[in-house]
């Protein structure tokens, strides 16, 4: 018989049901690295912002914050309409962004969007401080794509062309302080994305004392009448 | 230039450039190849593989059965369900969300246990023994600890549980926004009677499982899926059953619900998931319940297993290393008119087949290995190979018999519900599955907040949909709640009751004999879950019944249904004549087996009847 945690287990037994560890210190044997949840997979390379600065993507913009990461393309329609939902949502996020809510919009045409021509889009979108606009060196971009969009790499199988692949209909959202991710369609309510944010909220309290969510009376749920 | 040179001067130089607002050099390929991980992006299971584990040496988990509680405590609200009077439940459930650490295998390192989410502090969870004619209602309390203070990161303590097959009225159903928190609980009230009371509808293996609003694969990969099995007056649940109505199948520990998944772990044992794949997420180690690669001790005798492709995006092709074929009796819960004899099972996510496997020619100590040989690479579906061997996923080890084995395999079973002879007259609508953007499309849309009604079906009506799958290169197992899919066409083929679905070489074929093995069940025309391989274009007729509201259909490759492959449908009241419209349900049981309505709930309690003559012609709306 071993000790795991102070719970006493038989270590021969599958499918064995162990209380919750108490003991951080154990805890933290089975945690994640230290450099954050998803430091493996998003990639930590140079990129450059809307404002001509650069920066380490993962190190300076993404460990320990909480933010949404799309990709668009300047001249491409599709992402006009991403980005004109997000200048929505960024509204909806009022002033906690730039201060524990970032967007990322990742070029996917480095060439063509320097940081002067996102500058100028950024400022068309009416981009609040803590939205930025990046690009970077060609392999950059196309790292961050496959990375975070195109897992697998398989830009070309989809049957569509590279750009429609790069996901300029999705918006991920992440607080990678604790290691959680969604992903959410760019243009749907700009409400609803923004609330997503508070779904994904590190906790500050524990969970409250149980009490009766649903469902509601019919008399409040549309289509259903008795 | 070493590697430490290269970080030390980009950092330096990415630091100073964000201090002082100046451009530095442009990243060289040089540095690159020091600061990135390797180029491309190769599966995890290929770059990060989950630790070492002997396969065969930790026993099979088996679920405890759910009891019921004596009571809720505040009770039940009943204006909060649709026919509640007419469905008083008959037992109480209450199942918390929890947790814990779960033990997948013996050897280091999942000998520490692997941060779970589960029912009852068990994954899968404890299995439901419900009862057709016994509705029941589960109290569901949401118990996770809350984000940033759960040890299971990657999914969302915000949950939402499906009944998968389920009857269900909507407010029940779990759909994607019907969420509950941390410190919450939600009533499911399962009534537990086939549509339209109609025998021919009834199920048998259904199974639970979250359906949380983009975190499903997340959600049930942490653990939060179970069974729920209905028994009715034919599959009684005992084998020794006198009645002659009873099928007397294998039961009680010779009947084993079996869920499959494909987990990867990190090099603490823990479960690794990509947040960022968006095709799907593959597996290293098989599990069954829960434990990798298991062994089972069976008997020389008759056993059902119940076999569930639990995700999240992989597909099987499963056949026993002695080369016995399975017989086959029911495909996604269906119980099939008569038994299939096939040499392989074929399973898209989350389908379902009961099989009956006779280990009576087997010596004690002989040893069966249950096999997957159906190649797959990515999480967009098979590749089209066949694996030889294949992967094994559990074995079953033959000991000596405790007991006679009273269990039979009837003939013959019970006949499906009936396809309209002319569907012409029926409604037909379009369902186009493609890819766009980086999200998963049905008909170029994506699900969004679950506000737009994508269809509005009346109550009490049929429907012919066409299920179109645009891709040349991924599968999509697609689901559509509350009703069954009844195939009328595969490929421009069509299917009748006694048709088989099959695969080989990808092309679908059909089977009308089951006097000689087939090589591969893929499901009877009768199932919830359509699989569209590459290029697939499938016809069904459904019928929707008893209940309004709300409901979803989607790819069950959850990786595709997080990123938006889902719509909404409504079932809404039937327009009558002069635009009126009536909220009364279509049927109810008392009028189905054609007395009143006002008949008292001890005659209406009775078995349900076939509504043959009423099916004949099910409410059909006329072509659009």
């Amino acid at each position: 018989m071993n000790l795991v945690g102070g719970v006493a287990i038989s270590p021969l037994r599958s499918g064995l049901l162990l209380e919750p560890m108490q003991d951080p210190k154990l805890a933290g044997d089975c945690a994640r690295p230290l450099n954050g949840p998803y430091a493996h997979l998003i990639p930590n390379v140079v990129v450059r912002s809307h404002d001509d600065r650069n920066a380490l993507f993962y190190n300076d913009l993404i460990r320990g914050k909480t933010v949404m990461i799309n990709c668009i393309s300047t001249t491409n329609e599709q992402s006009l309409r991403g980005c004109a939902n997000l200048a929505r949502v960024q509204d909806a996020l009022g002033n906690r962004l730039g201060r524990d809510v970032f967007i990322y919009s990742i070029t996917i045409d480095p060439e063509h969007d320097t940081p002067r021509v996102l500058k100028t889009f950024a400022e068309k979108h009416r981009a609040k401080p803590g939205w930025m606009f990046l690009t970077g060196e060609q392999s950059v971009i196309e790292l961050l794509r496959s990375r975070l969009f195109n897992q697998g790499g398989h830009n070309a199988t989809h049957d569509h062309n590279q750009i429609e692949d790069c996901s300029l209909a999705l918006v991920r959202y992440g607080n990678e302080a604790v290691g959680l991710w969604g992903s959410v369609p760019a243009t749907n309510d700009p409400t609803s994305i923004a609330k997503r944010l508070s779904w994904i909220e590190s906790a500050k309290t524990p969970a409250p004392s149980i009490r009766r969510a649903g469902p509601a009376p019919l008399s409040a749920q549309p289509g259903i009448r008795t | 230039m070493n590697r430490r040179d290269a970080l030390k001067l980009t950092l330096a130089a990415a630091s100073a450039s964000l201090a002082a607002g100046t451009r530095v050099p442009a990243q060289s390929p040089e540095l690159l190849k020091f600061l990135c991980p390797p180029d491309g992006v190769s599966p995890d299971l290929v770059t990060r593989p989950s630790p070492p584990s002997r396969p065969f040496v930790a026993p099979l988990n088996v679920m405890p059965v759910k009891q019921p509680a004596p009571n809720l405590d505040p009770p039940p609200d009943p204006k909060a369900h649709q026919r509640y009077q007419e469905f008083l439940p008959k037992k109480f459930y209450e199942i918390h969300e929890t947790e814990f650490r779960w033990v997948y295998h013996p050897d280091a390192p999942y000998n520490v246990g692997s941060w779970s989410w589960g029912f009852d502090n068990i994954t899968p969870g404890p299995t439901y023994h419900a009862r057709y004619g016994e509705p029941i209602l589960v109290r569901r309390y949401n118990t996770l600890p809350k984000v940033g203070q759960s040890k299971v990161t990657f999914a969302l303590p915000r949950t939402t549980t499906h009944l998968h097959n389920g009857h269900t009225a909507s407010e029940s159903d779990g759909y994607p926004m019907d969420f509950i928190q941390a410190g919450e609980y939600w009533d499911h009230h399962y009534c537990n009677f086939p549509s339209g009371f109609d025998d021919r509808e009834k199920l048998t293996t259904l199974w639970y499982h979250d359906h949380m609003m983009d975190f499903t694969a997340a959600n049930v990969y942490a653990g939060l899926n179970g069974f729920y099995l209905l028994f009715d007056e034919n599959d009684t649940g005992d084998e020794n059953d006198p009645s002659p109505k009873a099928w007397r199948l294998p039961s009680g520990k010779y009947d084993v619900p079996l869920i499959l998944h494909d987990v990867l772990f990190d090099s603490y044992g823990q479960v690794s998931f990509n947040p960022f794949n968006t095709d799907g997420i593959l597996g290293d180690k098989f599990t069954v319940n829960r434990i990798i690669q298991p062994f089972f001790q069976v008997e020389p005798r008759k056993y059902r297993f119940r076999i569930l492709n639990g995700g999240p995006s992989r597909f099987y092709q499963l056949y026993l290393s002695t080369g016995q074929p399975f017989v086959v009796i029911s495909g996604d819960g269906n119980i099939l008119p008569k038994p299939v004899v096939a040499e392989s099972i074929y399973l898209s996510v989350a389908q379902r087949t009961d099989v009956i496997l006779d280990f009576s020619k087997y010596q004690p100590g002989d040893q069966i290995i249950l096999q997957n040989r159906l190649e797959q690479t990515n999480g967009r579906g098979p590749s089209g190979r066949m694996l030889d061997p294949g992967d094994g996923i559990m074995r079953f080890d033959v000991v000596p018999p405790t007991g006679l084995d009273n269990s039979q395999i009837p003939d013959h079973f019970r006949p499906l519900p009936p396809m309209p002879e002319d569907l012409s007259k029926f409604k037909h609508r379009v369902w186009t599955f493609d890819y766009l953007g980086g999200l998963w499309t049905i008909n170029g849309q994506t699900f969004g907040d679950g506000t737009r009604v994508d269809a509005e079906i009346e109550q009490g009506t049929g429907e012919v949909w066409i299920l179109r799958n645009n891709g040349k290169n991924w599968s999509h197992p697609i689901h559509s709640h509350f009703t069954e899919f009844l195939l009328h066409e595969v490929n421009g083929r069509v299917v009748t009751p006694e048709t088989i679905q099959s695969t080989e070489g990808r092309r679908h074929y059909e089977y009308e004999s089951a006097d000689v093995p087939i090589k591969v069940f893929m499901g009877g025309q009768r199932r919830d879950i359509a699989t569209l391989l590459p290029n697939d274009e499938i016809k069904v007729f459904m019928r929707w019944d008893d209940f309004l509201g709300k409901y979803v259909m989607h790819c069950h490759n959850v990786v595709h249904e997080d990123h938006a492959m889902m719509i909404r449908w409504d079932i809404v009241p039937k327009k009558q004549a002069g635009n009126s419209v009536s909220s009364r349900p279509a049927r109810t049981r008392a009028s189905a087996a054609g007395k009143r309505s006002n008949h008292s709930r001890r005659e209406r309690s009775s078995q349900f009847k076939n509504s043959r003559k009423a099916r004949r012609d099910p409410g059909s709306s006329e072509r659009a």
